[in-house]
């Protein structure tokens, strides 16, 4: 069975050009990248059930895209999420790393399985 | 600003139920919000206590859930967290989606995401028996 976390690494590999991802939190032993990825599990939960067996669940996947550049050229992670079948969800901007320089935008992505 | 979201209570079987026996959907609506409340903070309260790795008591305390409000056709309860001093906004967005050195801990969507889906649900199950239409 394919996990929702094979699901996200499968659609963020398929970004060109190729953006660095992790699980959140991204470790580096250096400098962290220019861009990079972070995604993480927000909440599963059943969302139906027939005769007390879940025959559906909700995933709900937040992806963070830092970049020290700024927020208007980003990596289409969008498409990528989309093509493996995630519904786009609300995003949000994350505040300024100061320390990092990275500027941050938050995307929830909704998968149904 | 801090974490936000509302609760709106979608749930077109339940008040078919209301109409169908000549009950005033609104008034209902607001009566299951109302109860619902406490249980929204305390769920709130659960979620970030049990996913924070760093106990935080100060933001606990900025918990908001407002009485049910009305705009238009909407009834809804409003939740916070964060209040409004700036740090306790930041330390509830920072904890809720993550910074760029720090996973995030999410507490209030699950918490959303509940009520949404079940939680209200139980709530307006709970008013129908009361009112013998369950």
């Amino acid at each position: 069975m394919t996990t929702i976390f094979e699901r996200v690494t499968t659609a963020l590999n398929t970004l060109s050009p190729v953006i660095p991802f992790a699980l959140a939190l991204y470790k580096s032993t250096t400098d962290l990248p220019t861009t990079y990825i972070t995604y993480q599990l927000i909440s599963g939960v059943p969302e139906q059930n027939a005769d007390d067996v879940e025959t559906q669940r909700g995933y709900v996947i937040q992806i963070s895209i830092w970049a020290k550049g700024g927020l208007v050229a980003l990596p289409d992670v969008n498409t990528a999420m989309l093509a493996a079948g995630f519904q786009k969800s609300s995003e949000r901007q994350l505040p300024q790393d100061t320390d990092t320089g990275h500027y941050g935008l938050a995307k929830d992505f909704v998968y149904l399985e | 600003m801090p974490v936000r979201g509302r609760m709106t209570l979608g749930l077109d079987e339940y008040l078919e139920t209301l109409v169908r026996a000549g009950q005033d959907v609104d008034e209902v609506v607001e009566e299951v919000l109302e109860e619902a409340s406490p249980e929204v903070g305390g769920m709130l309260y659960k979620n970030l206590r049990n996913d924070s790795e760093q106990w935080t008591p100060d933001l606990a305390l900025t918990i908001e859930v407002d009485d049910v409000q009305k705009e238009g056709n909407y009834i809804f309860l409003e939740a916070s967290v964060g209040g409004d001093d700036e740090d306790n906004q930041a330390a509830a967005k920072a904890k809720e989606y993550g910074t760029a050195r720090q996973a995030a801990e999410p507490f209030f969507r699950p918490t959303l995401i509940y009520f949404r889906r079940k939680g209200l649900k139980n709530w307006m199950a709970r008013v129908l028996e009361r009112y013998g239409l369950q």
